[in-house]
């Protein structure tokens, strides 16, 4: 049969292109990783120290800052984005007109640009005249006068809900889905047996839900870990290094110190982690569900 | 024990008020912000550090962001270019990998899979300085076609994943029938799969047009002047007497309209699409 050829013909351009965007910049920035090479002084790459990139890393207090910050700024996107949108998600999960309008809308945060966003939030949170400034002043007096961008703990909230702001709609509308998936039966016979709305939801939604939230769990720590944007437009690591993400450290490292073995050794370490992070997660799924 | 039938009915009012209220919460959060970013485009300068809400409008915004000395038109221009080759030569290619990853008995087939979606865990700035010392060896830094090259790879692994889910619940007797009719394979691909997946094939292209028109870092890497796309020409209202928040916002709105009108054209297949490919 010539399906048999063309099964590979079909998927070769796909494979060609995924394999330069992998193997290549994968290969390639571990051997730029054991070279000693600032761009500034030199257009080649320079002498070859073995893993001593890696060594200095280890020693640096700048990269276990960001490891730290970026765990932190992980963890905390993850867990309060989860659980945030899957309240807004049984909020939002009943079928009246009203709040299909509501679901249709609610994408168009998604749509919007994260480095507009960065620049706006911080247009936003100026103390003099931001508008997110003077209402949580209005809402919560003790909030009136913070410089949010000036105090690093303020600085990393302010991160946080950016990218809060722009993922909750998108893993709410996918919780969304799932708890609208279910089969009905389930939850009218839980009612009929005088469940409370809250053994309801522990017993029965969640984990029927379990496939749909572990799926939320990957894109939300993938779209936590890849951000990028925002911390440009609107912290630039700061104040300090309190914001500066590894993403961001390594961009940094690279592109305005021009220190590239550095840089490609510190995105290498970066890289593992996210590796070790990502088959973890895998195996969960594989585990929950079958997977084609 | 039996309750009442009148606080029954006054607790089911209050609870039901209170969810309204709780919507009405959501809203506000995900769109005063946008509203405001509207608000503030349209305002004369002298309003826009005030919380003033009835000013006169003004286009005084928009024609600067257009005029020089920013001259934003050939920005837009580069963003619309790498955007459409993208989608042009990145759909197609998705499409017929989906296509045999979803239809054909493959060996490896979990491993590729896997391989595909664990691309999305590389970090992109390790993808980055490789490409920035390939390109600027190749005299390619500042010119779209890298900008395409990049977006392609960024591309491609989310377009399969969420065509092949679409593709996946597609039955395939109509295909057969075609087949023992004698469409060659490939016609049935061009011809049946493309009508039958439209709603999916549209959709993974509104999400790849979102993710190719937004992308910031590498444009922001590897474009200096003539390559540079809308997103990063936002940073050149980054001037050193502080932003000019009214152009900025003008700016925004130019840069966020045309994915928010494509996005609510396939609402209704979006989120279902994401995670079918997952799920199943």
């Amino acid at each position: 049969m010539r399906d048999k050829y063309l099964k590979y013909i079909l998927l070769l351009p796909a494979l060609i292109v995924i394999a330069a965007t992998s193997f290549y910049p994968f290969i390639q920035s571990f051997w730029i990783s054991l070279h000693n090479w600032n761009l500034m002084n030199s257009l080649t790459m320079g002498p070859f120290i073995g893993l001593s990139n890696y060594v200095q890393a280890f020693h640096d207090s700048g990269f276990w800052n960001s490891v730290k910050v970026t765990l932190i700024f992980t963890g905390l996107t993850v867990v309060l984005s989860l659980t945030i949108s899957m309240a807004i998600a049984l909020l939002l999960s009943k079928n009246k007109p009203y709040l299909s309008v509501i679901r249709g809308l609610l994408i168009i945060p998604f749509a919007m640009s994260p480095a507009l966003i960065g620049f706006s939030w911080r247009f936003m949170l100026n103390p003099e005249y931001g508008l997110f400034s003077k209402l949580l002043g209005a809402v919560f007096p003790p909030l009136a006068n913070v410089q949010w961008l000036g105090q690093p703990t303020y600085a990393m909230v302010a991160l946080v809900s950016v990218i809060l702001w722009m993922w909750i709609p998108f893993i709410s509308l996918t919780l969304v889905s799932g708890r609208m998936s279910l089969p009905g039966d389930v939850f009218e016979a839980a009612r009929v047996d005088g469940a409370s709305p809250f053994q309801t939801f522990i017993h029965i939604t969640l984990p029927l839900l379990r496939p749909i939230i572990l799926i939320a769990v990957i894109l939300q720590t993938m779209f936590a870990l890849k951000a990028f944007d925002p911390v440009v437009t609107l912290t630039q690591g700061g104040p300090g290094v309190s914001t500066s993400i590894l993403n961001y450290s390594v961009y940094q490292t690279a592109f305005q110190f021009f220190n590239m073995g550095y840089a490609s050794a510190l995105g290498y370490l970066l890289a593992v982690i996210l590796v070790i992070l990502a088959a973890f997660y895998m195996r969960l799924l594989v585990k929950g569900e079958g997977w084609r | 024990m039996s309750t009442p039938a009148g606080t029954n009915r006054a607790f089911k009012t209050v609870y039901s008020c209170l969810e309204y209220l709780a919507v009405a919460i959501i809203v506000l959060i995900f769109f005063v912000p946008i509203a405001w970013i509207v608000l503030t485009a349209f305002k004369p300068s002298q309003d826009v550090y005030t919380l003033k809400l009835f000013f006169t409008p003004t286009l005084a915004n928009f024609r600067a962001i257009f005029s020089y000395p920013l001259d934003f038109g050939p920005y837009l221009l580069n963003s619309f270019i790498v955007t459409t080759a993208t989608l042009v030569i990145g759909i197609p290619i998705s499409l017929f990998a989906a296509y045999s990853l979803s239809r054909f008995k493959i060996a490896g087939k979990q491993g590729l899979l896997f391989w595909i979606l664990s691309t999305q865990f590389i970090p992109p700035v390790i993808i980055a300085l490789p490409f920035f010392i390939l390109f600027r060896n190749l005299g390619l830094l500042d010119t779209r076609i890298s900008l395409i090259i990049v977006n392609l790879c960024i591309i491609i692994p989310f377009a399969i994943w969420l065509i092949k889910g679409f593709l996946d619940g597609i039955p395939t007797d109509i295909e057969e029938a075609a087949l023992i009719d004698g469409c060659s394979r490939f016609g049935v691909l061009t011809r049946i799969i493309v009508a039958l997946a439209k709603p999916g094939i549209l959709t993974a292209t509104v999400f790849c047009f979102v993710l190719s028109w937004n992308e910031f870092m590498f444009p922001l890497i590897l474009s200096r002047q003539n390559a540079t796309t809308l997103p990063v020409a936002l940073m050149l209202l980054n001037a050193e007497k502080g932003v000019i928040w009214e152009q900025m916002a003008a700016a925004g709105i130019v840069l966020v309209i045309p994915s928010v009108i494509l996005v609510l054209l396939v609402r209704k297949h979006f989120v279902q699409g994401l995670t079918l490919g997952a799920l199943d």
